[in-house]
């Protein structure tokens, strides 16, 4: 029990280091990279909610008692493949953003 | 029958966009008139489920024949036939416009994509409309999030996509804000289907964990549906965006912000602490009434009157969602119809003035009601609306609002109410005296300013959203045929 308090703890501590990067950093790579952690921060922490000590994978074997649920699993990798495409969106628009205005790392 | 008709208004849009990429390599206009027929086929179905809503009151179909708790279920009731139709039609509507629009404001290689991120916008959105559990919920809302984050940049411009940087940072925050609430959801109640949520949750104490997944999404939708202080990414997006765009984002796409908070307070929470979140939402709503119109009031470009105009207008659903009654849901509605309606032929007008005179300033407009009569007047009629004259739409949503606030002893919301509608009418005169009285604009050559035509293709979609409004307002009855059992509905889910 103590052990899936402290990974909500990381969890949470992950989003809020996260959102600030989001909200403070005027560089527009650093707010994606701020962004990044925000996602990883909740999916850790929908994995240590889908986790239970000593669970098996839900297929029915003998001997095992425990199954685990597979949905938060699901939902994680869904919302992976959502970050993926909302992180490349962001590049490719901080790149555009770079070339039209001409400079390194420009306040966004 | 009817029920498949369920995953094919959502699948038929989105496959027709994986398609149009494709089929424009051979077919230039492959991408204007796939997109037509498939929202065409979505409008058409939207209709039979209505109809089937109608008759059954509520309509399910379960994905691979997998029933609820294990399966994914996609459903229609009231609520959600009134806002399916509206996205349906009005999708449609922006579509068939934007032919001409996008052939005179966009480069040849991006027209194709537009209309697949179009395709991926009204699909991600009637998918939104449709899910039966909250996980899906989140899925469409990132395809149609991640769309609209495109569309406003399409055209390029440096402005447009720092606007729409912006409005993805925004945009993500509040997805993964909703990711969390879900998350905390689960752990609580071990399921996402919206209904075994519902029944889970209203066994368990109003706990600090249900308060926060509330937060969080409340705020979430909050920041989609652009309330006062999360609005701050609304004016760029909707006012550098395409024109067509701008009428999506502005008619519909911040209403599914209000949609996500009508599903959380209604079907998962069946309106529980809906006192105190009722005070900071209704809190909120009146200050955005405000504060978005006397920044309208103070704007000079007709895209940023509008966009501003939009932060105001969307208090006035959420100061109705969250009076908690008949007359204040019904309000609310009623505003969704009158805004979408509105607003939209307020952009798709601006749409054509910008792109067939060239400009958007409120000085250049002096005259062109003479120039461009038929325009103007629909331009004026959704103006009117906007303002809540009588005999439009908006008249009897800002009525039911008021009854409603006052019905609740809540004076001063009343009185918010009023002074807001007061204040878009004197922003939507200052337009109408421009347009039709102000001396003409003097064009380069030194006599007046010559208008082309305008094309049927821009005016069809424009007068059919005016007339739309119009006949609301002479007959709202028509919109109580829905609104009324989906209020009633919805009221009867508060426990």
């Amino acid at each position: 029990m103590s052990t899936g308090n402290f990974l909500y703890g990381v969890a949470m501590l992950l989003f809020l280091i996260g959102f600030y990067t989001v909200l403070a950093r005027p560089s527009l790579i650093k707010k994606i990279i701020g962004i990044n952690i925000m996602e990883t921060s909740v999916f850790l922490f929908l994995i240590s909610v889908g986790s239970r000590r000593g669970g098996s994978a839900p297929i029915i074997l003998s001997g095992v008692k425990d199954y685990v649920n597979p949905l938060p699993q699901v939902v994680v990798l869904m919302a992976m493949v959502i970050a993926v495409g909302t992180t490349a969106l962001a590049l490719s628009m901080a790149v555009k953003i770079f070339e039209s205005s001409g400079a390194g790392e420009r306040r966004g | 029958m009817e029920k498949h008709f369920l995953i094919l208004t959502v699948t038929v849009p989105l496959a027709t966009a994986t398609l149009i990429p494709l089929l424009s390599i051979r077919w230039e206009r492959a991408g204007f008139w796939l997109a037509s027929l498939a929202l065409l086929f979505s409008f058409g179905s939207a209709l039979i489920l209505v109809g089937g809503v109608l008759v059954d009151g509520r309509i399910a179909y379960h994905v691979g024949g997998w029933a609820p708790p294990w399966g994914i279920e996609i459903f229609l009731d009231w609520v959600g036939a009134f806002f399916l139709l509206l996205a349906s039609s009005l999708s449609l509507a922006v579509a068939i416009f934007s032919r001409i629009y996008v052939e005179q404001n966009l480069e040849a290689s991006k027209i194709p994509l537009f209309y697949v991120l179009l395709l991926l916008l009204a699909g991600g959105m009637i998918g939104f409309i449709l899910a039966g559990d909250i996980f899906n919920m989140f899925i469409f809302f990132e395809i149609f999030s991640l769309s609209s984050y495109a569309l406003v940049a399409i055209s390029g411009g440096l402005e447009s996509l720092k606007a729409s940087f912006r409005y993805l940072l925004m945009g993500t925050i509040s997805s993964l804000f909703v990711l969390l609430g879900i998350g905390l959801l689960y752990s609580l109640t071990g399921t996402l289907y919206m209904p075994l949520l519902a029944q889970e949750l209203g066994v368990l104490p109003y706990s600090g964990a249900i308060r926060a997944a509330t937060a969080l999404i409340l705020v979430a939708f909050g920041i989609e549906a652009a309330l006062f202080p999360l609005h701050v990414w609304l004016p760029g997006a909707h006012s550098l965006a395409p024109s067509p765009v701008s009428a999506l984002l502005s008619g519909l796409v911040i209403k599914m912000g209000v949609y996500g908070m009508i599903k959380v307070l209604f079907y998962i929470l069946g309106g529980r602490g809906s006192s105190e979140i009722g005070a900071l939402f209704s809190l909120m709503a009146a200050t955005a009434i405000i504060v978005g119109a006397l920044f309208a009031l103070r704007e000079n470009d007709i895209k940023l009157i509008f966009a501003h105009s939009s932060v105001s207008q969307i208090g006035y659903v959420i100061l109705g969602i969250y009076l908690f009654s008949y007359f204040g849901l019904a309000g609310g509605l009623l505003q969704v119809l009158n805004h979408a309606l509105a607003k939209s032929a307020l952009f798709l007008c601006a749409g054509v003035v910008i792109s067939q005179a060239g400009f958007r300033r409120l000085e250049d407009l002096r005259g062109i009601g003479r120039r461009m009569p038929f325009l103007m007047v629909f331009f004026t009629i959704a103006l009117a609306s906007l303002a809540s004259l009588p005999f439009t739409c908006g008249f009897a949503s800002k009525y039911y609002l008021c009854k409603g606030a006052i019905e609740r002893g809540e004076f001063w919301l009343a009185g918010i109410v009023l002074l807001g509608s007061f204040l878009t009418l004197l922003y939507c005169v200052k337009i109408v005296n421009y347009i039709f009285f102000a001396t003409p604009a003097v064009g380069r050559g030194g006599g007046e300013r010559s208008y082309p035509e305008v094309s049927p293709w821009m005016m069809v979609p424009i007068g059919v959203l005016g007339f739309g409004s119009l006949l609301v307002g002479i007959f709202p009855g028509l919109s109580f045929i829905l609104i009324k059992p989906a209020v009633l509905g919805l009221l009867g889910m508060v426990r």
